[in-house]
């Protein structure tokens, strides 16, 4: 009986093995088949948890309950505000450019039309399926949405909108897109038909282009670019500043994507060091996000391509 | 049948795992409803089956996990292997031994995965957080395991208790 065991346990040792050696590119499609195959249990799971939660929050309740429950407001009500303040920040930051490159290049003698950006950004909701635990492994987070809704390898998660919209209620529309001044959260680097894996910022393969804000004396300005490297936990790096670009404690770090007229956030500086005669300064960034073990809703960025009403008849 | 049950059962926690789990953490334990299913398999069937089993629930949760695949499935057999004998054992005779065999694989499990994982992707070895947070969520995941049979236990016989008096 025992050298039954043994020959089953070995099989499967060498099936493990076998599995373990497969190239990435077979191993994420079969973790793919498996997390779709999954997708009805899941969704069903959602649905009873959804209707459970209402159900729990709908009963009556009492008064200290009733202030108990206050407090995740105010906490969204102040990421709100932050975030608004870094929406204003940027569109400081954009004007201050205008500005200065109409200094630079004087007023043009025609008159300027914008035109509809050709790549419009969407946000999609989706849920993150806390599987991996945060503290002892940060390597990736599961989300609900795949390949079926667009969602490609390397679009952004972005931390979903808080549930109270002060925008509305306080008449302060910026003007700015909804997406501006969010926090990152990491990237897509595995899609299945209805799921994905997103690369958390803190992961020690996250790299990104991003770019600095700084505050002047008249106002906040762009600053110089770099590449924002995870190091597997919090802080991460930003690498090949130039030396002779300014960089000080407490400037925002943004994304540099080319194709968005609005970057999403990552984080502040928090040490900025230039060692004598060393090409780039040595900067440690502090990701805005917190509490991952407690995140439960992201917005993954979609990038649309928008076709002109003539080639699309 | 049996199998047809267990493959129920190792659907459901694999969906548990992904939506329930991290909203019944707590503190810093977080139920593993992966090793659960695995205790219900060895109760289930023969001791080459139910490692079998074991092997499978492994492979799903390294399909759970990002990186590569076959780890927690090579440790889920290896662990289940050497303590299936012990845990039969103990069952037929203590439930304080048969619980801490158990308290010991459920820690064992996330301890090896987690080390091998550091080693093969040369990763740092979380080695502060790991001991306890395995023991946290091994005593949290058994403490589950024997309030369900309790109480599938109580539902089973209360009916029979209440008859016992005509």
């Amino acid at each position: 009986m025992r050298h039954i065991e043994f020959r089953i346990a070995a099989i499967l040792g060498m099936i493990a093995i076998a599995i373990h050696l497969l190239p990435p590119d077979y191993s994420n499609a079969a973790r793919n088949i498996v997390r779709d195959a999954a997708a009805p249990g899941l969704a069903t799971a959602r649905w009873g948890i959804a209707r459970t939660k209402a159900a729990w929050e709908s009963r009556p309740t009492d008064v200290i309950t009733r202030n108990a429950a206050a407090s995740p407001n105010v906490s969204n009500q102040v990421e709100q505000w932050k975030q608004r303040a870094r929406r204003l920040r940027l569109q400081n930051a954009k004007l201050q450019g205008r500005l200065d490159e109409q200094a630079r290049e004087g007023i043009s003698p025609y008159p300027v039309t914008s035109s509809n950006p050709l790549v419009q950004p969407r946000l999609l909701d989706a849920r993150v399926l806390g599987v991996e635990n945060t503290r002892l492994w940060q390597a990736g987070q599961m989300i609900d949405v795949g390949s079926k809704r667009g969602v490609g390898k390397k679009a952004l998660v972005v931390q979903a909108e808080p549930l109270i919209d002060l925008g509305r209620n306080s008449k302060m529309d910026d003007g700015l897109p909804v997406y501006a001044g969010r926090t990152v959260i990491g990237r897509i680097v595995e899609t299945g038909r209805w799921t994905s894996t997103v690369q958390l910022v803190t992961s020690s393969k996250y790299r990104g282009l991003a770019r600095l804000v700084r505050k002047g004396k008249q106002g906040y300005t762009f600053g110089a670019k770099g590449i924002l490297e995870g190091q597997g936990e919090k802080p991460c790096r930003l690498k090949f500043v130039a030396s002779n670009r300014a960089v000080s404690v407490g400037d925002e770090l943004y994304t540099a994507d080319h194709e968005l007229a609005h970057p999403f956030y990552y984080g502040r500086v928090i040490a900025a060091r230039l060692p004598p005669g060393a090409p780039h300064w040595e900067i440690l960034i502090e990701p805005a996000l917190r509490q991952l073990d407690k995140l439960q809703h992201v917005q993954v960025l979609r990038k649309d391509i928008r076709v002109a009403p003539s080639l699309a008849n | 049948m049996l199998h047809l049950a267990a493959f129920l059962i190792a659907y459901v926690a694999f969906v548990a795992q992904s939506t329930l789990a991290p909203m019944l953490v707590v503190g810093e334990a977080r139920p593993e409803f992966l090793i659960l299913a695995a205790c219900t398999m060895m109760w289930m069937f023969d001791d080459a089956t139910s490692i079998a089993w074991v092997g499978l629930l492994g492979f799903l949760d390294d399909c759970l996990l990002s990186g590569s695949l076959g780890i927690g499935m090579g440790t889920a057999v290896f662990i289940a292997f050497f303590c299936i004998s012990p845990l039969r054992n103990a069952a037929r005779h203590s439930m304080t031994s048969t619980i801490t065999i158990a308290i010991t694989a459920t820690c064992a499990y996330p301890c090896l995965t987690t080390l091998i994982r550091a080693l093969a992707t040369q990763h740092a070895l979380p080695a502060s957080n790991l001991l306890t947070t395995a023991l946290l969520n091994a005593a949290y995941t058994v403490a589950m395991g024997v309030g369900s049979v309790a109480t599938i236990h109580l539902i089973l016989t209360l009916p029979k208790l209440r008859v016992a008096p005509h």
